[in-house]
């Protein structure tokens, strides 16, 4: 009787641990779920809703899920999401960040792709050890937004000097002449660039960071001129959201993704308003001029590739999707949407307007971040960001460049 | 039965108090000396299994990681990683930011602490002099503050100290009748970013020192609060000398957890510094150890294993001190 009370306990005890049950796993040989992280907004739900139909009639008995992620999750989140074993399919991720990301195994590598068919700087970016591990998405170029209905009878300008010249002159206290948040080091790099800045070189096996060179300190100098007295934006801001100030009416210039022209055109009671009816009527741009009229100025050439992870339980599957995305029919959807398609052919595709001519002249001058693995270090611990905002507080600029070219070599060469 | 579940139970009361009475309870107590009692053990067992697979496991692993050079390589290529010895630690602790880091998180635990605790006293003392309606009414807020998750609670109070549309820059400068705090940023300076964290945590941490403190002030008997009112006793002096030794254990025990949360607070900082500010200049020793580079396992570890340890010892010092006071009351 005693014994039995004991075993009875035991198994009541024994019963509150089978509260946590247990997770279903679904694998099966004929059918089973692809998940597909992409980040941002900018994919277009055409291409989305591409996607999942085409997978899923190609593939009988699969269904597909495309989750969106944020720029700030490709650091951790995803390092910690691809080497579990729940891990997503297929990925997109930053062309800055791929060789790091297949530098620590999490991708594997693409085998039979027509890489000639795709941009090669995007290839290139893709490419670790002599091995091509994702395939190009889209490339996108910075480029200025404006409308004439704040502009006014004020030229647009042709030269970087005229183009800080007219911010200042624009600004006022509600306004700012040039939207320049503290934290988008994407919109500094051509201020530096322009003025033969660099940001980090190899000189035989050492990295040599250039924010402190000559051209960086006028680069950088020069921006600061732009935060402090052209600017309104959040000294410690980001890029984010940049239509709303837009929209307010607070902006001459906005140099943003070709991309936020959707954001600024979307109806004002949509979801993520915009302002289809006033500002965003007459929305105008131009790429970003260089020092001497007639030249652009160097832009980031920003952009994404696609990826299989390593722990994708269904590489073959993930692959089929893949290639879906990086097929033609799903490229010229990214093309119609103003994203410049990794797959060169699609390009056709890209609307005839004015700011998409801007963009491509745009891009026609652009650079990237320094091709090692140990660059996404130097962009997880946000160095280059803090460094601006200190220099947009109205910092030391010298001594900001220097300490922030030590971070760097310390990073790179480590 | 009910004998053997109680055993266990009685061991930690004070000894002290034992000697005077002892000569009343000699005669049956001296021989026993039974065989572990294994139906507690055996209602415990899950716990501790589950306990041993959630909290032993890990902790172990995290100690042996911290004297390795483990990352994401070595866990996706199947490959060992190799045993650094006490590197990792080294390389923390030399570290130019680190100093500054822990004399941020020690300033920031002690100041949220203090806060809390005071703050949380002061709520709990009011609710037992509102009439029934009101108490219901301040119980209810302090539950909708707890219940708020952190990161909700945090981007919305983000919003509220926005530079360009804020609450607090828009109600500062209709007060003053100026345009002086138009894009007047709250994060970008260390010392005012702190300030807003320490607003954002205690607000969502006073109700449970609250809640806990007033559960705690319903042992207060009301006959010795009463008896020494008539002897001429102040307010000051009934809380001092008389509800704060009844309090004493549940105010350890606040005290002791809100150590512990107020050192490894993350989510607040983390959200925040997402809003503004300068992260290496904010950060503390949970969001220092979540900026290491990518898959840095071996350094990551280090900081954790040294975070245990620091709060193992704040924690035993409190917890020790606590237990010699009551022993002497």
């Amino acid at each position: 009787m005693r014994k039995l009370g004991i075993a009875a306990l035991g198994a009541a005890a024994a019963l509150t641990l089978a509260g946590c049950s247990a997770g279903g796993g679904e694998e099966s040989a004929d059918g089973g779920k692809i998940t597909v992280w992409v980040v941002g907004t900018d994919t277009p739900d055409t291409a989305r809703e591409y996607l999942k139909d085409t997978f899923e009639s190609e593939n009988e008995g699969w269904t597909l899920t495309v989750e969106e992620k944020t720029w700030a999750d490709v650091s951790d989140t995803y390092a910690a999401a691809l080497q579990s074993n729940d891990s997503p399919d297929v990925v997109e991720v930053g062309n800055t960040q791929t060789a790091s990301f297949a530098d620590q195994g999490l991708f594997l590598p693409l085998t039979d792709f027509p890489a000639d068919d795709y941009l090669p700087g995007l290839v290139e970016s893709a490419t670790y050890d002599g091995e091509l591990y994702a395939a190009p998405y889209y490339a996108g170029g910075r480029i200025v937004f404006y409308s004439e209905q704040i502009l006014g009878a004020t030229p647009v300008p042709t030269t970087l000097d005229e183009y800080v010249a007219t911010g200042k002159a624009l600004k006022t206290d509600t306004r700012s002449g040039i939207w320049a948040p503290g934290r988008d080091w994407y919109n500094a790099l051509p201020y530096v660039w322009a003025h033969d800045g660099f940001i980090a070189e190899q000189e035989g096996d050492e990295w040599k960071a250039g924010f402190s060179s000559e051209g960086g300190i006028a680069g950088l100098t020069q921006l600061q001129d732009v935060y402090v007295n052209a600017s309104n934006a959040a000294k410690d801001g980001d890029e984010t959201d940049p239509q709303v100030a837009f929209c307010a009416g607070e902006d001459v210039f906005l140099s943003a993704p070709a991309w936020v022209q959707w954001s600024i055109t979307a109806p004002a009671d949509a979801e993520a308003p915009g302002c289809a009816d006033t500002f965003g009527s007459d929305l105008r741009a131009f790429p970003l001029p260089g020092l001497e009229a007639g030249e652009t100025a160097p832009i980031f050439a920003g952009g994404s590739n696609v990826a299989v992870a390593t722990k994708s339980a269904n590489p073959e599957q993930a692959r089929a999707a893949l290639d879906i995305m990086a097929g033609e029919g799903y490229q010229t959807l990214l093309a119609e949407g103003g994203l410049t398609p990794g797959f060169t052919a699609a390009a056709a595709s890209l609307p005839d307007t004015e700011i998409a001519k801007a963009q491509a002249d745009a891009l026609a001058n652009s650079k990237v971040t320094p091709t090692t693995p140990k660059w996404a270090e130097v962009e997880a611990a946000q160095i280059i960001q803090e460094a601006l905002v200190k220099i947009a507080q109205g910092g030391d600029v010298a001594a900001i460049a220097a300490d922030l070219d030590a971070q760097i070599e310390e990073i790179l060469n480590s | 039965m009910s004998a053997t579940l109680t055993e266990p139970d009685a061991a930690p009361r004070t000894p002290t108090t034992r000697p005077p009475r002892a000569p009343r309870e000699s005669a049956g107590e001296r021989p026993r000396r039974k065989s572990l009692p294994w139906a507690p053990w055996l209602l415990l067992a899950p716990s501790i299994l589950l306990l041993c697979v959630m909290v032993l496991y890990p902790t172990i692993v995290m100690f042996v990681n911290s004297f390795t050079d483990l990352q994401i390589k070595n866990k996706m290529l199947g490959t060992s990683p190799n045993f650094v010895g006490f590197d990792n630690y080294i390389e923390v602790f030399t570290e130019s930011d680190f100093p500054a880091v822990l004399a941020r998180s020690l300033g920031l635990m002690v100041v949220l602490t203090v806060l809390i605790v005071v703050i949380g006293m002061l709520v709990a003392l009011l609710m037992t002099k509102l009439s029934k309606g009101w108490r219901l009414a301040v119980s209810i807020g302090l539950m909708l503050a707890w219940a708020m998750p952190p990161l909700s609670a945090t981007v919305v109070f983000g919003w509220i100290f926005d530079t360009d549309y804020g609450l607090v820059n828009w109600a500062l400068n209709t007060i003053t009748g100026t345009q002086d705090f138009r894009g007047h940023s709250w994060l970008i300076d260390p010392m005012s970013f702190m300030m807003v964290l320490v607003i954002i945590v205690v607000w969502q941490s006073v109700p449970f020192a609250a809640v806990t403190f007033y559960a705690g002030l319903g042992q207060v008997p009301d006959e010795v609060l009463e008896a020494s009112a008539l002897d001429g006793a102040s307010a000051w002096q009934r809380f001092r000398l008389i509800i704060m030794p009844y309090m004493r254990g549940v105010l350890t025990a606040v005290l002791v957890l809100e150590t512990i949360w107020n050192l490894r607070i993350f989510t607040q900082v983390y959200a925040l510094q997402q809003q503004g500010g300068l992260a290496s200049e904010t950060n503390i020793l949970p969001t220092y150890l979540f900026r290491q580079g990518l898959g840095e396992f071996g350094v990551t570890a280090a900081i954790g294993v040294f975070m245990v340890i620091l709060l193992m010892a704040i924690s035993y010092f409190n917890v020790r001190s606590s237990l010699k006071d009551e022993a002497e009351l």
